[in-house]
């Protein structure tokens, strides 16, 4: 197992999966503070010449919690995207590139591999999300005031940490269905993105996964049956999606007709 | 050492292997021969467990392992081949793997990015990784193809010196030369059939002056032709020019070549044995099948 969790570790750094995840988490954090403080007043000032600055501040909220409020809504919508786009050729890549064949004839066995790939995974997307929602909080504190309690910061990182490794599982398991990282990519975020629509209006999304995307954009505080049952189900169905892309793996040719007949051509 | 019983491994519906069967014996070097399709890698990957057959029983002697070099090694370009060998080795005891990239000479190219690597340098690092683990069985699929001559050369002498340590190597090629020159069994499979199976020394001894080249001192005429390809004796026949070559059944028939040639007074340059290559045996079962 330690062996496949460097790897994964080496492949994060080398192939640059980590900078991407860190240089857009960050940007978030910063770039939606400025739009709000910054760009979006100058230009609703500028269209809207009469509105004396004081009245666009109050349209828009600009205090802390509005503005954190803001970035959450665009780390969920753009921070999925940036993980389905980062991830979503772990699995495909490695089955179309035939690199699991010395793995497996190692005896390296799938379920390390695929524990590893997750475990890293989630691993770097709580760290670089505990750092910008952290980067968040202290530029929107500095440009108005602290009016967030810091504990719900971290709560937030960590109910979206926990949604992401639900989320890492997701991409796992429709790669070893799909075998396609542009099929992965597509059917993971639309997946959750009408999951989530189709769940909250139906108010059925506090007993599914999907419930942590609301969760962590909650500032109030919670009661543990608030959260129960969405961090439950999220954890049982991260587990049956491993346990079963796992299985996926072991039972998987790892040849398909098609290489064998297009090495028969050549 | 291996048995192989009724093999099968279809795709779809096309039949990949059908129902192969054959041993292979300790320490001893077996060739796979067979056009590019013919089933000689999926029988490999199945061997090494890449690929689940249909059906057939694979019997492998106790506590031997499997080492496996695939035609095409893929490897994660991003890693050095050291780093990558200790990741294959997860904590087991393997052999040094410093060693190993001396033996198959990429100790000097231990920490450069894979990525950056040769076909040759590929393959050689395959042939490291396939010995990891010290196997006593080896399995090679198409070791020497798309390399250059001295790339070719570094593989079979590494062949034979795995041979002398003792293991056993199953290996695929489509190159005849090499099988002839390495296998001590050859097995040829055809649409994912078995054709023949063959021991190099008793099918070398035993097809020894088979083959009959006569060189004629002018082009001999089609009558001539007809009537000595037309004796019991002559099995199959080639013609070039002042050339014939026959393949003949038996000794006996020799005479009868000699006789009519005497009898008809045709000029003979030379009279040659030649014995039969294993490209000869080779075209004529694909052309019969």
């Amino acid at each position: 197992m330690k062996s496949s969790l460097i790897k994964e570790w080496l492949y994060g750094l080398r192939k640059h999966s980590f900078l991407i995840l860190g240089i857009s988490f960050v940007s978030l954090s910063i770039l939606t503070p400025i739009m709000m403080y910054i760009i979006l007043p100058e230009i609703l000032y500028q269209e809207m010449l009469n509105l004396p600055l004081e009245e666009i501040e109050k349209v828009l909220d600009l205090s802390q919690q509005g503005v954190y409020h803001n970035f959450l809504n665009d780390f969920t919508e753009i921070g999925l995207l940036i993980i389905c786009l980062v991830l979503a050729k772990l699995i495909p890549q490695e089955i179309k590139e035939h690199t699991w064949h010395f793995p497996k004839l190692s005896g390296i066995e799938v379920k390390h591999v695929i524990l590893s790939k997750w475990m890293i995974s989630t691993l770097a997307i709580m760290i670089f999300t505990v750092i910008a929602f952290i980067l968040c909080y202290l530029y929107t504190g500095l440009l108005s005031t602290f009016d967030l309690k810091i504990y719900i910061i971290f709560r937030g990182a960590l109910f979206f940490s926990l949604f992401a490794s639900f989320v890492v599982a997701l991409i796992l398991w429709i790669g070893t269905l799909t075998k396609n990282t542009m099929a992965t990519l597509i059917i993971t975020y639309v997946a959750l993105m009408l999951s989530n629509t189709i769940f909250s209006y139906f108010e059925m999304d506090s007993y599914l996964p999907i419930g942590l995307m609301r969760l962590f954009q909650t500032t109030a505080s919670l009661k543990p049956l608030d959260y129960l049952y969405a961090v439950l189900s999220a954890t049982v169905m991260t587990s049956l999606l491993l346990v079963h892309s796992i299985y996926r793996i072991k039972h998987l040719d790892l040849i398909t007709y098609k290489e064998v007949k297009k090495h028969a051509k050549t | 050492m291996i048995n192989i019983t009724n093999l099968f491994k279809s795709y779809d519906e096309k039949c990949v292997v059908n129902n192969l069967s054959f041993h292979v014996l300790d320490n001893e070097i077996y060739g796979f021969i067979g056009k590019n399709g013919a089933g000689k890698s999926t029988t490999l990957n199945i061997l090494a467990g890449l690929l689940h057959p249909d059906q057939g029983h694979i019997q492998i002697k106790e506590e031997s392992l499997v080492g496996y070099l695939p035609e095409s090694p893929s490897f994660y370009g991003w890693m050095t081949p050291r780093e990558y060998m200790v990741y294959l080795s997860h904590g087991k005891k393997t052999l040094s793997i410093d060693e190993l990239l001396r033996f198959v000479g990429l100790y000097n190219e231990k920490d450069r990015k894979i990525g950056g690597f040769s076909r040759g340098m590929k393959q050689r690092l395959g042939f490291a990784c396939a010995l990891l683990h010290d196997p006593k069985i080896v399995l090679l699929d198409e070791p020497t193809s798309a390399l250059d001559p001295e790339g070719r050369k570094a593989i079979i002498d590494m062949i034979l010196t795995l041979k002398k340590q003792g293991k056993t190597i199953i290996f695929s090629t489509h190159i005849l030369y090499d099988v002839e020159y390495l296998a001590d069994r050859i097995l040829m499979i055809h649409e994912g059939k078995k054709m023949f199976e063959v021991d190099k020394k008793t099918f070398f001894k035993k097809h020894t002056s088979e083959l009959l080249k006569l060189k004629f001192s002018e082009e001999p005429s089609y009558r001539h032709i007809i009537k000595l390809t037309e004796l019991i004796g002559v099995d199959t026949f080639t013609h070039q020019e002042n050339e014939l070559t026959l393949s003949l059944k038996d000794k006996q028939t020799y005479f009868e070549i000699l006789n009519y040639i005497k009898q008809e007074q045709l000029m003979l340059d030379g009279i040659t044995f030649d014995k039969p290559s294993l490209e000869d045996l080779f075209i004529k079962e694909v052309n019969q099948s």
